[in-house]
């Protein structure tokens, strides 16, 4: 029995020796492209444009050879991505120097030259131009710089998955603001993948694209802004913007005097702090576009003399409020009163819509106002409207948001409030009334 | 101080014995079968000195000349005794019979009981555990391992069931084409009519073959050895079938020396526990033997008998999950009001033998001549331009209608309802097959003979049928008391024929033989359409019922083999050593030209020829009676198997290039330990084998055909280490532990060959990076934890529980390729190498634990035994114990999604009622 307990730690020593070591799985190895042994840049992308720029729009110019008659060969990093939509048949590629636009014959550029690899193109024999401002390469037709067409492109280009450097270089609107003002700067930044930090979209909540190409806005807290270009084809066409601040990394493209922001795709939108978003659970709560008749609103006629009605629904201009008639101006008083409202579960009620006065002789505001009374009481509170239309002619403006927050939780009704003199009768023009609130958690 | 007593042991066991001391040898044997008994304990009462039985049941003592009494024990077995007189020099004992006990011969008679094969074959042809390794009495860890660890798709050391080699009278039964013994085609009689086996464990020598690492069986089937009388049983169980009848007479020899044993068995399930599945088999056996004198004996032994059972196939963990089980089975439907199988494997496998026993002084000649027909057949739904009809075809599935962000969405939830609620969904919708067919044969009417489209579906017969024909004849004789010698040679031939047939045309007039595979391609490659350009109109070629279609080729084997052994029995030392020289050769023969391959599929191909040696080397130092430490050698060289060396059997010739056999070495340390109450084993193992030669098959969505993938150069890492004890806390009360813990893996990056069956790509060529990932679906550690008693009044009780884990998902190799596309949609270096590691990613099964029990109880009335068990596995019924699980083959290169193509399980039955009732008399 003794023997036993020797054999048996002698055993398990030599079972955890067998069992042991060197026991990680083997992955395959990455199989991607490499340049071919010999590849090498032979003049910066810098280069190449100072050597080919005009300070003005210019015709395409073929590519040379270089001063020792070897080819111009660019390597950079391909910092532009077109499979999402927003870049088009183009490539933008960045070197330490600068960077450039290719312009390519095909929709699938990014399958062929995906973002973020490194790639040389023989540029000699291409054709270089700038064109509204943008320097571009491609092949000569006529006497402009079209874009190049794949079979054409392949062979004058390699790819090298290792190695490559996505650099983004961090700038602010006003340094690239002065920058483009001379061909120096012009030249340094145009085509790069630049990243801005702290910005904010002056159109945020909108979709990125309108349903054309849409210019959006980007702006610092300094006021200095930039354009946004977005393209009704990219796949976050119309996505809603972010709100608040944030950063964005996008090519640096450009169209005659100024700077236009490509995004590749919505990751180029940093870290947004949504301030200033509306509440997710804000609703509209009612809506009276008054396009085709006055809804469930109805019409209280204090005093209207001799008039047969003061409010009267108008295709065009919505419920237009006039006591003009028999040319001449009529006192009167008249109250077109919304349907009773339940804000009963609902905070931070808004009123708000689309107006027009005109024809007042004396200040609208103290004509024409909103009122708004719990149901069951006689008394109106007075509310007050915010923007005005500039009662010299008849351009609808939106009235601001009119705040109905002292009623949440009450029924209420409100009402457009028209009154007028022997002097004073002018027209008060209304639409798209419209109450949104936050629905109570 | 212990090495320096030790070493002195070692001097003392080669040093020449003095003159002075006597010699006592001897054989113990079963008595009932007369299988020699390895591991018994012999120690002389007054002169002390011990020794334990070999292999072959032989032993030797020293001890000082004069009278004595030796006493046998082993567990199993009553202890006997017996006086000597020991004389200077030597003298012998004999053949010494022991007896076993009512216990071992009531856990004989259960042996099947606890599990068979049925459980254990997966129908993907991918997988048997090591049922054919089962009963040896004194290895705890392997008795467990047989019992208890089989049922998880245990694989004994994690080898692949081609590496255990199976005999029957001597003659090795392992199938020559698949390597490994066909388990099923002793038809469950492994209690009764198979009974009698010797096992050798792991590079253990034996004395009726040289074996393999895995260790080796020889089921004994001579007449006489069968007992005296009737013996029957009837069973009920829960599983795949639910009755089973059993009987066996046997005569004894005769006065005029004739004995004849007879068997038959039956089992039974109109469905058996999975859904859709059904149970027919009834097999007889017959063994007569004649003794002709003292020295020469003739025995003939047959069996066999028809099989028929509907089966399942592992499928998706989604497809359990949405119907809430486990066993679901995709492969019935209803029709005409009855489930309907759409898998049915039909086996036949009559074998006959006679052996010619000589046997004179101390030498045994057993001559042989064998053989076998195996019939094989698996039916399977086959579509063409139609369909799926397999409920589970990814397109049925509500993940395939899951948002990118894995959102359900309408018609996800649409198919989750009818997933549910609808079996002409979940299940083979029979009638719409037959309605298509049905249009198709209205349509055809008044069309031109070669525009009229065959049935779009029908039942295939996937049909392997081989003949085997085998001579062999070896002999065990000892050439002096401490000298044995045993050598055999045998030459055998197996002539297997592949092809499919149709079964049922399921209402369709007639069936295209052309490949659906290939149909995609057919502007490209018209030809490769075709399955036999010998058919007089080879692309519109009808065929019918029982027709062959499809493929069909023969693939002959040929091998001998020698293998010399001899055996020393010292005091101190037993060592063996022995080697073996094979020669194996395989060709295949078309009996189609094939519109891929036309002119290497037609006619017979070459020869492919190799040539194998092995040595084995094997030592055991015995400490004293009680303590013995045992080492084991080998190394080998193994011919691949037929079905890994060719590309593409079903189309042509080619075979894998370079295909050389596998090395084989292994080596394993064991410590035993022989007490009265405390026994027990430790082992440490080790095993590499390299060159070898994997093929799998999977249907290729890159290049939209059945695509095969050969590994070639395979080296694999076998090692652990296994512990098995058991202590005897009362006489009759002993508690068993039995534990392993190893690592089972790919050591190297082996060549990968992919073969297009649509013939439209080249082969290629790629290096596979496997290196330290896992031989798949088999658990890598093992613990069991189980009580014993044999209580009062014969009854019999057990408990165990069963603990195993560190089992992997069987792997896909092309998941470890290089993938020359995968960097476009990784476009960066950290991305990239995230999405390889995780495509390369082997998912691990869960840990499984499960509680079985069982109680016996044996009635000895007058001249009748009666023998009761009820043994009921799974008590807990857990209903989560993985069995079985492989990637698929192919990757999805559109998405790189690793569940796109998600792995396939097959899980263990919950609760399982095993209840026999036995009556001999």
């Amino acid at each position: 029995m003794k023997k036993i307990s020797s054999y048996i730690p002698a055993l398990m020593l030599g079972a955890i020796a067998l069992t042991g070591c060197d026991d990680n799985w083997v992955q395959p190895p990455m199989d991607v492209p490499s340049f071919p042994a010999g590849t090498k840049a032979t003049i910066s992308i810098n280069d190449l444009k100072t050597q080919y720029w005009q300070n003005s729009d210019a015709y395409g110019t073929t590519v040379g050879k270089l001063a020792d008659g070897s080819d111009a060969v660019i390597i950079g990093t391909i910092v532009s991505n077109c499979a999402p939509g927003n870049i088009y048949k183009a490539l933008y590629l960045q070197d330490e120097t600068g960077a450039i636009c290719i312009g390519i014959d095909t929709a699938a550029v990014s399958t062929a030259y995906p973002q973020g690899l490194q790639m040389s193109v023989n540029v000699t024999g291409m054709a270089i131009g700038r064109y509204n401002g943008a320097m571009q390469l491609g092949i000569l037709q006529g006497t402009g710089v079209n874009r190049i067409a794949m079979p054409e492109l392949r062979p004058r280009t390699a790819l090298n998955f290792l190695g490559a450097k996505m650099d983004t270089t961090v700038a602010t609107i006003e340094e690239l603001n002065e920058a483009i003002r001379t061909p120096e700067g012009n030249r340094q930044w145009q085509g790069r993948l630049v990243r801005i930090n702290h910005i904010r979209i002056k159109e945020a909540g909108e979709p990125f694209s309108n349903g054309s190409t849409t210019s959006r806005h980007i702006e610092d807290d300094n006021g200095n802004s930039m354009i946004l270009y977005n393209s009704s084809y990219a796949d976050f066409a119309y996505d809603e913007m972010p709100y608040g601040h944030g950063d964005i990394v996008a090519v640096l493209s450009c169209y005659r005097t100024s700077w236009q922001l490509l995004l590749n795709d919505t990751n180029g939108l940093i870290d947004f702090d949504n301030q200033g978003a509306p509440d997710p659970n804000q609703h509209t709560l009612f809506e009276a576009p008054f396009s085709k008749g006055q809804d469930d609103f109805t019409v209280d006629n204090v005093s209207i003399g001799s008039l047969s009605y003061v409010w009267k629904f108008d295709e065009r201009y919505g419920m237009v409020a006039s006591a003009f008639a028999n040319s001449k101006n009529n006192a009167s008083d008249s109250y077109l009163i919304s349907p009773e409202i339940d804000l009963a579960g609902e905070t931070g009620a808004k009123l708000s819509f689309s107006h027009c006065v005109n024809k007042f002789s004396a200040d609208p505001s103290t004509q024409v106002s909103v009122v708004c009374r719990v149901v069951g009481s006689d008394k109106w509170d007075i509310l007050t409207i915010p923007a005005f239309s500039s009662n010299q002619d008849w351009q609808f403006v939106d009235s601001g948001t009119i705040d109905l927050g002292a009623y949440s939780g009450k029924k209420i009704q409100f009402a457009f409030h028209y009154t007028s003199t022997d002097q004073s009768a002018g027209s008060w023009e209304i639409k798209n009334v419209k109450i949104t609130a936050i629905k109570q958690q | 101080m212990r090495l320096k007593l030790f070493l002195m042991a070692l001097l003392s066991a080669v040093l020449p014995v003095l003159a002075q001391t006597a010699t006592l040898t001897g054989l113990v044997v079963d008595g009932n079968t007369g299988s020699p008994v390895g591991g018994a304990y012999v120690q002389l009462r007054t002169g002390g000195a011990s020794a334990t039985t070999s292999f072959n049941g032989d032993f030797t003592l020293e001890a000082a000349p004069g009278n004595d009494y030796l006493v046998i024990t082993c567990d199993g077995y009553e202890s006997a005794g017996r006086d000597v007189q020991l004389t200077a020099g030597s003298n012998t004992v004999g053949t010494i019979r022991l007896t076993p006990t009512p216990a071992a011969d009531y856990y004989g008679d259960t042996e099947d009981l606890i599990y068979d094969e049925d459980l254990l074959e997966s129908d993907d042809d991918s997988q048997q555990s090591i049922a054919a390794l089962t009963g040896s009495n004194d290895d705890i860890f392997y008795n467990t391992a047989s019992y208890n660890f089989g049922p998880m798709y245990f694989r004994y050391r994690g080898y692949d069931s081609q590496y255990q080699a199976v005999y029957i009278n001597g003659v090795q039964m392992n199938d020559m084409i698949r390597g490994r013994f066909n388990f099923s085609s002793l038809l469950g009689m492994t209690s009764r009519a198979f009974r009698n086996k010797t096992t050798g464990i792991g590079m253990a020598a034996s004395n009726y073959g040289f074996g393999d690492i895995g260790g080796q069986v020889n089921y004994n089937t001579t007449t006489d050895l069968y007992a005296t009388g009737f013996n029957g049983s009837v069973a009920y169980t829960n599983a795949n079938y639910m009755l089973r009848g059993m009987a066996t007479y046997a005569t004894g020899l005769n006065r005029h020396g004739w004995a004849v044993t007879v068997s038959a068995i039956g089992r039974y399930a109109k469905e058996g526990i999975i859904d859709g599945t059904f149970y027919n088999s009834g097999g007889l056996f017959l063994s007569v033997e004649k003794l002709i004198n003292n020295n020469n004996q003739l025995v003939f032994t047959a069996w066999g008998g028809p099989t028929q059972r509907a089966t399942a196939s592992a499928t998706y963990q989604e497809v359990y999950d949405l119907m809430d089980d486990n066993l679901y089975n995709p492969n019935w439907g209803w029709y005409q009001g009855k489930k309907r199988a759409a898998r049915v494997t039909e086996t036949y496998d009559p074998t006959a033998m006679l052996n010619w026993l000589f046997k004179k002084g101390q030498t045994t000649v057993n001559t042989a001549i064998a053989a076998s027909y195996n019939y094989y057949n698996r039916s399977a739904l086959q579509y063409y331009k139609a369909n799926d009809p397999n409920p589970t075809y990814y397109r049925y599935l509500p993940s395939n209608y899951l948002t990118d962000s894995g959102e359900p969405t309408e018609q996800s939830e649409y198919y989750t309802w009818l997933w549910q609620n609808d079996q002409s969904f979940s299940q083979i919708n029979w009638d719409n097959l037959y309605q298509v067919n049905e249009l198709n044969n209205i349509t055809n009417q008044g069309l031109p003979q070669d525009e009229q489209s065959g049935a779009s579906y029908i039942l295939e017969n996937r049909i392997n049928r081989t003949l085997n024909l085998k001579v062999n004849s070896y002999i065990n004789t000892r050439l002096t008391d401490k000298i044995s010698l045993q050598a055999g040679v045998s030459g055998s031939y197996a002539n297997s024929a592949n092809f499919k047939t149709v079964r049922d045309l399921l209402g369709g007039d007639f069936w295209i033989d052309i490949d659906p595979f290939s149909d995609r391609d057919i502007t490209l490659a018209p030809d490769n359409l075709v399955n036999n350009f010998n058919y007089p109109d080879p692309y519109h070629h009808r065929v019918y019922k029982g027709d062959r279609f499809g493929y069909d080729y023969n693939i002959r084997a040929i091998n001998f083999n020698a293998w010399l052994q001899n055996t020393l029995n010292l005091p101190r030392w037993d060592i063996n050593y022995g080697f073996k020289v094979a020669h194996t050769q395989y060709q295949r023969e078309g009996h189609m030209r094939n519109g891929r391959a036309p002119e290497n599929s037609y006619g017979k191909g070459k020869w492919q020829v190799f040539d194998d040696l092995g040595l084995k080397l094997g030592a055991t130092f015995k400490a004293d009676g009680h303590n013995y430490i045992s080492a084991h050698f080998e190394y080998a060289t193994k011919a691949p198997l037929a079905e890994a060396i060719y590309l593409m059997p079903r189309v042509k010739n080619t075979v894998v290039d370079n295909a050389t056999s596998e090395g084989i070495f292994s080596a394993d340390l064991s410590y035993t330990w022989n007490y009265r109450r405390f026994r027990g084993m430790i082992s440490l193992f080790g095993t590499m084998t390299d060159n070898g030669i994997e093929r799998t098959g999977f249907y290729d969505d890159r290049v939209n055909t059945y695509t095969y993938f050969v590994l070639s150069g395979v080296k694999k890492v076998y090692k652990g280490v296994e512990l098995g004890m058991s202590y005897k806390l009362t006489p009759s009360l002993t508690a068993t532990f039995a534990g392993m813990y190893s690592r089972f893996q790919y050591k190297n990056n082996p060549t990968g060959t992919h073969s297009y069956e649509n013939g439209l790509h080249e082969d290629q060529t790629k290096t596979v990076y496997l290196k330290n990932y896992y031989v798949g679906s088999t658990p890598q550690f093992a613990s069991n934890l189980g009580l014993d008693w044999a209580a009062p009044g014969n009854w019999f009780f057990d408990i165990n529980g069963t603990y195993t884990g560190d089992a992997y998902v069987n792997l896909s190799p092309a998941y470890h390729e290089q993938m020359p596309d995968l960097w476009q949609s990784y476009p960066s270096e950290e991305a990239l190498t995230a999405k390889i590691k995780d495509l390369a990613f082997q998912d691990k099964l869960k840990n499984a634990f499960t509680l079985n029990a069982s109680i016996g109880k044996v009635i000895y009335l007058n001249k009748v035994t009666l023998n009761l068990n009820l043994s009921v596995n799974n008590i807990l019924n857990n209903r989560d114990v993985c069995t079985y699980a492989y990637q698929q083959g192919r990757v999805d290169t559109k998405n790189y999604n690793r569940s796109t193509y998600p792995n396939r399980y097959t899980y263990a039955q919950g609760v399982r009622v095993f209840f026999n009732a036995g009556i001999r008399f």
